[in-house]
C-alpha cells in the first residue's frame, strides 16, 4: 500500500520573482486604494487651494459627492492639482510601492490642451455589458517599463429600487388605494442626483458637439437645463430613460415597513422624511407665511429663501436618491397622467407653497425658460 | 503503472500560459459531452473545441481564446489556442492555425470550476504539465442589491484590460433593427432564448403580456398612449394567485387615463 508523501508547502508566501507577476500583484494590492480615490474623491479633497482651473473651479456650495467618480477630479489629482508628485503608496511584502496614473491619452481640446489621465469610453459594440466608463493606465514607480490599462465604471451614479409594491400620485380620499403597482422581476436603478452640466458636456464631447459645451467650470456641478427631447436623447445615449413619475414617487415615498414588500395598504407619505407634511417645516410655513427657515430645513428641501447648494446629500430618501422635494423643478415621463410631467416643488417657491408635497405634479411645455429652469435625471432597467 | 504515475507526479510542471490569460473573466463554448477530469480519448484524431476564454483588450473589444484539442489516435494530441472575436464561433476556426500550439500530447483532462480551469496533460516524453487559468471576475450572485449601482450590478467596479489584439470587429457584431424582438416570450411565458436586448442600439421596450418577463423589442416606444403598447404594472401588487391573461385579467398593465386595454393575443395595447 502506497501512502502519499505529505506535501511540503511553505506557509509563508514569497514575493514573486517574475517582474510581470510582481507588477500585477502590486496593482492588485493597490486597487482598493485606487478605487477609493475614484469613488470617494471628496475624501482626498485638499483644504487649501486647487491648482487645476481647467478641470475644477470649486465653490463651497458644492457638496463632496460631486467629486465621486468624477473624471475631472481624477485628471486634477494626477496632473498635480493637489500635490506636486501625486501617487498612491502601498505596502507589499514589507516594501513600499508608489502607483500613479499615466497621462497616456489625447487632450480633449474642449477642456484643456493637457494630455489626459483618462479616456472617455462609450460602448460602440455590444460585447461588453458596461455602457460607458473611463479608461485609465496605471504604473508603479519602483517597477518601471510596465503598465496596466483598466476601465473604471461609474458606480456612483445611480442606486437600486427595491422590488416591492408602490403607490403613485395623490388620492383625494386617504382611504382609497389609488394607483398601486409593483416592480417585482425588474431591476431598476435611478440616478441619485440631477444630470449635471459636467455630464452633459461629456455627452457632447462624445457626440462631436464640443463647441456647445458649458465652458464656465463653476457651473459644471449645476443641473443641466435642456429641452425635453434632449433630456430623453441624453438618457437613451447612455442606455437609460428619462425618469418616470411613478418611479420618482416610489423612490421618495418611504415604505411603512421595509421588510413587508407586499403590504396590505400602501401609504403615500407627504414628504420623504415624514409621513405627515403638517408636522414638517413645510406644513408650519403654510400656516405661518413668516416662518424663518433654518439650515436644517434647507438641507432637507432647498426652497425659496435657502442658499444654493449643489450635491447636498442631506436630502437622501429611503433608497438613496436626492432632491425629493425642493431644489429644482424636475421633468418626468408620466404614462399614467401624461400632462403631469413636472415636479414643481423647488427653490422657486415659498416654503408654504402647496407644490411642496410628494405626488403633486404640474405640466411642462417641454422647453426651458429663465423663469422655469427644469432639471432631469435618468433611470435604467437592466435585464438579467 | 503505479510507477508511471509516481514518475509523472514527480515531473509535474506548471506549463507556461499566455500572459493575457490573467485577464480572463468568463468561460464559453464548453464542450457538450466531456466531463470534468475525464481523460479525453475520443473521437480519435479529431479536432474538438474544449472551451473558450473571454477577456477584453485595450480597445475594449471582447475577444476569446478558443482552446482546441486534437484527440490522440494514430498521431499524438495537440492543444491549439486561437484568438477570435467574442461573437464569432470557435468551431469555424477548428482547422485554422492557432497562435499557440502544444504538440506531442499523450493524454489530457481538464476540469472547469467556478473560479477557473485546471488542465492537465502528459506529453509523449511522460512529462506531466498543468495549465491553471484563474477567472478574473468571481461569478458572484449578488444577494443584497440595496444601494447597489447599475454599473456594479452589470459588471464590476473596474475591468482589467488585456493588451491589444488588433482583431477587426466581427461581421456578426451588428445591432438589431428597431422593432425586432430581442427577448422572445411565448404564450406559456417561456423565454425562448437568452436576451439579445444588449444588441439594441437605442434601448428596448416591453409589451406586457401577463408573464413575469414580457416580450421585448428594440427601440424607443412610449407606452400607455393611444394605439401604443400598454405599460407594465406588475403581477404581484394584486396579491392574487390568478394567472394574468390579457382577456380575463389585464390588471398587469395600464393605459393613460381615458384609454382602455385591448388584447392582441396575450399582449396588451391601449385603444
Amino acid at each position: 500500500m502506497l501512502r502519499s508523501r505529505p506535501e511540503i508547502v511553505s506557509k509563508k508566501e514569497r514575493i514573486p520573482v517574475i517582474p510581470e507577476k510582481l507588477f500585477s500583484q502590486v496593482i492588485e494590492t493597490g486597487m482598493p486604494a485606487i478605487l477609493r480615490l475614484w469613488e470617494e474623491g471628496d475624501r482626498y479633497f485638499p483644504k487649501g487651494a486647487l491648482f487645476c482651473d481647467d478641470e475644477i473651479i470649486h465653490h463651497k456650495n458644492v457638496g463632496g459627492s460631486y467629486y465621486q467618480c468624477n473624471p475631472h477630479f481624477w485628471q486634477c489629482f494626477w496632473q498635480g492639482g493637489f500635490a506636486k508628485y501625486p501617487s498612491i503608496e502601498i505596502e507589499f511584502f514589507g516594501k513600499k510601492y508608489h502607483i500613479s496614473a499615466k497621462a497616456s491619452f489625447d487632450p480633449i481640446p474642449a477642456y484643456s490642451t493637457q494630455p489626459r489621465f483618462y479616456h472617455l469610453y462609450k460602448k460602440n459594440n455590444f460585447s461588453l455589458n458596461t455602457d460607458y466608463g473611463y479608461v485609465v493606465e496605471l504604473e508603479v514607480k519602483e517597477l518601471p517599463g510596465k503598465s496596466q490599462v483598466l476601465l473604471l465604471t461609474d458606480t456612483c451614479r445611480d442606486t437600486y429600487l427595491p422590488q416591492r409594491s408602490y403607490a403613485y400620485g395623490k388620492v383625494a380620499d386617504k382611504r382609497e388605494d389609488g394607483f398601486i403597482w409593483d416592480n417585482f422581476d425588474r431591476n431598476i436603478f435611478i440616478d441619485k442626483f440631477y444630470v449635471t452640466n459636467r455630464q452633459l458636456n461629456e455627452w457632447k464631447v462624445l457626440t462631436n458637439r464640443s463647441d456647445s459645451i458649458e465652458k464656465d467650470r463653476a457651473k459644471w456641478p449645476h443641473p443641466a437645463m435642456i429641452n425635453l427631447k434632449d433630456q430623453r436623447d441624453y438618457c437613451v445615449y447612455y442606455g437609460k430613460r428619462l425618469l418616470e413619475a411613478k418611479l420618482f414617487d416610489a423612490a421618495t415615498m418611504t415604505p411603512t415597513d421595509l421588510k413587508e414588500t407586499l403590504p396590505t395598504k400602501v401609504y403615500r407619505p407627504e414628504t420623504p422624511w415624514q409621513r405627515d407634511l403638517s408636522k414638517t417645516f413645510l406644513g408650519i410655513a403654510r400656516i405661518n407665511p413668516d416662518y424663518q427657515l433654518t439650515p436644517l430645513d434647507c438641507q432637507l428641501a432647498e426652497v425659496q429663501g435657502c442658499n444654493e447648494k449643489y450635491f447636498s446629500t442631506d436630502s437622501a430618501t429611503w433608497m438613496g436618491v436626492h432632491f425629493g422635494l425642493g431644489f429644482y423643478p424636475e421633468s418626468f415621463e408620466n404614462y399614467i397622467e401624461p400632462k403631469k410631467n413636472l415636479k414643481m416643488s423647488s427653490r422657486l417657491f415659498h416654503p408654504g407653497s402647496e407644490w411642496h408635497e410628494l405626488g403633486v405634479l404640474s405640466n411642462w411645455t417641454e422647453e426651458q425658460s429663465k423663469n422655469l429652469p427644469v432639471a432631469f435625471r435618468c433611470y435604467e432597467e437592466v435585464i438579467e | 503503472m503505479i510507477f508511471f504515475y509516481i514518475f509523472s507526479f514527480i515531473l509535474s510542471l506548471q506549463a507556461d500560459v499566455p500572459n493575457h490569460w490573467s485577464y480572463i473573466y468568463e468561460i464559453h463554448d464548453r464542450h457538450e459531452f466531456y466531463q470534468n477530469d475525464e481523460i479525453i480519448v475520443k473521437p480519435k484524431d479529431s479536432w474538438q473545441t474544449l472551451f473558450s476564454l473571454t477577456y477584453i483588450d485595450r480597445d475594449i473589444t471582447a475577444v476569446k481564446d478558443c482552446v482546441f484539442f486534437k484527440v490522440p489516435g494514430v498521431d499524438s494530441g495537440t492543444i491549439k489556442i486561437k484568438t477570435i472575436n467574442l461573437n464569432d464561433k470557435c468551431d469555424d476556426y477548428l482547422l485554422k492555425n492557432g497562435e499557440k500550439e502544444i504538440a506531442a500530447i499523450k493524454s489530457l483532462k481538464y476540469s472547469i470550476k467556478e473560479n477557473g480551469i485546471e488542465l492537465t496533460f502528459i506529453k509523449d516524453s511522460n512529462k506531466k504539465e498543468n495549465l491553471t487559468i484563474q477567472l478574473n471576475k468571481k461569478n458572484k450572485k449578488l444577494q443584497n442589491l440595496f444601494g447597489l449601482s447599475s454599473a456594479e450590478y452589470k459588471s464590476a467596479k473596474f475591468i482589467l484590460l488585456a493588451p491589444k489584439t488588433n482583431l477587426k470587429p466581427s461581421s456578426r457584431e451588428t445591432y438589431l433593427k428597431v422593432g425586432s424582438e430581442c427577448l422572445e416570450v411565448n404564450d406559456d411565458c417561456e423565454i425562448k432564448s437568452p436576451s439579445q436586448c444588449h444588441r439594441c442600439e437605442k434601448g428596448w421596450y416591453e409589451i406586457p403580456n401577463g408573464c413575469s418577463h414580457g416580450p421585448k423589442y428594440c427601440g424607443q416606444l412610449s407606452c400607455g398612449g393611444k394605439n401604443q403598447p400598454a405599460c407594465r404594472r406588475g403581477m404581484k401588487w394584486q396579491k392574487s394567485n390568478d394567472e394574468f391573461d390579457c382577456r380575463t385579467n389585464s390588471t398587469f398593465a395600464y393605459c393613460s387615463r381615458g384609454l382602455s386595454i385591448q388584447c392582441e393575443g396575450r399582449k396588451a395595447y391601449c385603444r
